[in-house]
């Protein structure tokens, strides 16, 4: 057994043993700790389609609202039919969640994923926008007044239990989603199926040629991709415990995926998890600093940094200290 | 008599009023290496892109290992056993050599773990020589190298055919025999029959057992170096009258 294959595993450990101690040792920092894992594990789900393929889903955020609608649904099922204990309502929304978002990507990606690069990206654009409006449209699920689960949360489980859920539980839910897409993207790029996705993403033909079933391939990466998603959604939902359509299908969380991907390294396994905790960092700062203003100064520093570092900040080390240890251990 | 590899049976194939290919039927055996020559037009890229599946023939079929693989795709023609060298390299420029080398191992070969194709892979950049580069990225090398790295990538999945479009163009006489040297010795030591195309046949002659003359589409002769290269046909045509 080759063990040494697995050592770039040790500062993902850290860097993410760091994220939870914060977690638990300062309550005070909760609210940018939650923030922040938020956007690592979008950020390295996002990755594992766009990272490894370099297509580009403009309708991503659709997955993440699914996941939301699905768990809520699931969840608001469970409780009103039977009383089950916390772990299995939680377990079944999940489930429910990264259901729903698999299923809508494996609609898609089938029919789109059969055109190439920003064709494929056009095609998506219109992805949530149209989902968003048959939500609003047809007033299925709540419709525009929204979904909310805190009352079916606290009848079921006493008003303890739902801010615990929504407090505590959550963040830790999205701690093991991040780890969940960090381990499944480390384990994809050691693949046989992870070579064949990097042989796909630099020359689609050749690729095909060599023996490469591209469009499966394209495919299973973004059914996985959706389905990690869903289950980020369904964990802002234990957060947030509403959705409403406008909030859920913004179209800033594909935006913000794109830019933390990107500032931390496309395909990169520890790419995403440096861009998140920068991004997160600095837009919670310039939120306190200057309200209002943030996005209007996040937009020159984050094209400054794609123009200075176009292959991201895990990239760019890589590349600075190419054959040493540091590339070795960086992945 | 030795086992039939591949036979074409009466291939045509034309591009609008173009006929590239008349009628063309040759059989190759296992562990044979020939040569495909003819002047620029003749047909040979048009060939091979028939024998590897990148065209399908208008009539005629094609047989491989004893199986009709006319209406197959060319991956899958690969994954059998066929593989192809181009005339113009075209690696995944960013990805290492060593990576390069093993993503054929993985999906044209037999080779289903990382671990197995990196062995593999390691092997076959040690025949070729570029065992020092591996780190490297391909699109880095030099223009011979890049040729090398095609060969290899060409020999890793273990192929039964190895077809090379114009491998030693554009590489200096003193590498071509490396080359060629390189090539008959893997066809021996695995069995491998070869072929290749070339425009110039006197840098590859002493590494081939038979010569086909194409023009205009057509097997004017097919037989031994010598012969071919003796006849008034092919000295009229192809060599000109220098070579006598």
């Amino acid at each position: 057994m080759d063990f040494k294959k697995y050592y770039p595993l040790i500062p993902m450990f850290i860097i993410s043993v760091i994220l939870l101690a914060v977690r638990l040792a300062a309550p005070e920092l909760s609210q940018i700790v939650s923030l922040a894992l938020f956007y690592v594990a979008l950020g390295e789900a996002f990755n594992i389609f766009t990272g490894l393929t370099l297509y580009v889903c403009f309708g991503y955020v659709a997955f993440v609202a699914l996941g939301m609608y699905g768990s809520g649904l699931a969840l608001k099922y469970i409780l009103a039919t039977s009383n089950p204990p916390l772990v299995t309502t939680i377990l079944f929304s999940f489930a429910v969640a990264g259901f729903f978002a698999f299923i809508l990507a494996l609609v898609v990606g089938s029919i789109g994923l059969r055109l190439r690069g920003a064709f494929f990206a056009i095609a998506t654009v219109g992805l949530s926008e149209g989902l968003k409006n048959f939500i609003e449209g047809t007033g299925i699920w709540g419709g525009s007044s929204g979904l909310i689960i805190a009352g079916d949360l606290i009848s079921s489980y006493g008003h303890e239990t739902y801010v615990f859920v929504s407090t505590e539980l959550a963040d830790y839910l999205m701690f093991a989603v991040y780890v969940l897409s960090l381990l499944v993207m480390f384990l994809i790029t050691k693949s046989r199926f992870g070579y064949g996705l990097t042989a796909l993403k630099e020359d689609e033909d050749v690729a095909n040629v060599m023996g490469v079933n591209t469009v499966r391939y394209k495919l299973m990466t973004f059914v996985i991709s959706a389905a990690l998603a869903g289950m980020i959604g369904a964990t802002k939902m234990l957060k947030d415990l509403v959705i409403y359509p406008p909030q859920a299908f913004a179209i800033s969380y594909t935006v913000e995926a794109i830019v933390i991907t990107m500032l931390g390294g496309l395909g990169t396994v520890t790419g995403p998890v440096i861009g998140g905790l920068v991004y997160s960092i600095l837009k919670y700062m310039l939120t306190v600093s200057f309200p209002g203003l943030q996005l209007l100064i996040l937009a020159p520093v984050l094209i400054a940094v794609c123009v200075l570092f176009p292959y991201g900040i895990v990239g760019w080390v890589k590349r600075r200290f190419r054959g040493t240890l540091i590339d070795y251990l960086l992945v | 008599m030795s086992e039939e590899l591949l036979k074409l049976q009466e291939i045509s194939k034309s591009f609008g009023g173009i006929r590239a290919l008349k009628n063309v039927s040759l059989t190759i055996s296992i562990g044979e290496r020939l040569a495909i020559i003819g002047p620029n037009g003749a047909g040979k890229t048009t060939l091979f892109n028939v024998i590897n599946g990148v065209y399908k023939p208008d009539t005629g079929r094609v047989f491989f290992a004893n199986v009709d693989v006319t209406d197959l795709p060319a991956f899958k023609r690969t994954r059998m056993g066929m593989a192809r060298a181009f005339q113009i390299p075209r690696p995944f420029p960013t990805m290492s050599v060593l990576d390069n080398v093993m993503v054929s191992a993985l999906f044209a070969g037999k080779f289903k773990s990382v671990g197995e194709a990196r062995e593999r892979a390691d092997e076959v950049l040690e025949l070729v020589g570029l065992a020092n580069k591996k780190h490297e990225l391909a699109v880095n090398l030099t223009s011979p190298e890049k040729k090398l790295l095609e060969l290899a990538r060409a020999l890793a999945p273990k192929p039964k055919l190895l077809l090379l479009d114009e491998i030693v163009a554009g590489i200096p006489p003193a590498e071509v025999d490396r080359i060629m040297l390189l090539v008959r010795n893997v066809s021996e030591k695995e069995n491998i029959a070869v072929v290749a195309l070339v425009e110039h046949v006197m840098r590859v002659l002493k590494y081939v057992e038979r010569v086909i003359f194409l023009h205009e589409g057509r097997v004017l002769m097919d037989d031994k170096p010598e012969k071919v290269l003796s006849s008034e046909t092919v000295k009229n045509i192809y060599l000109g009258r220098i070579y006598d």
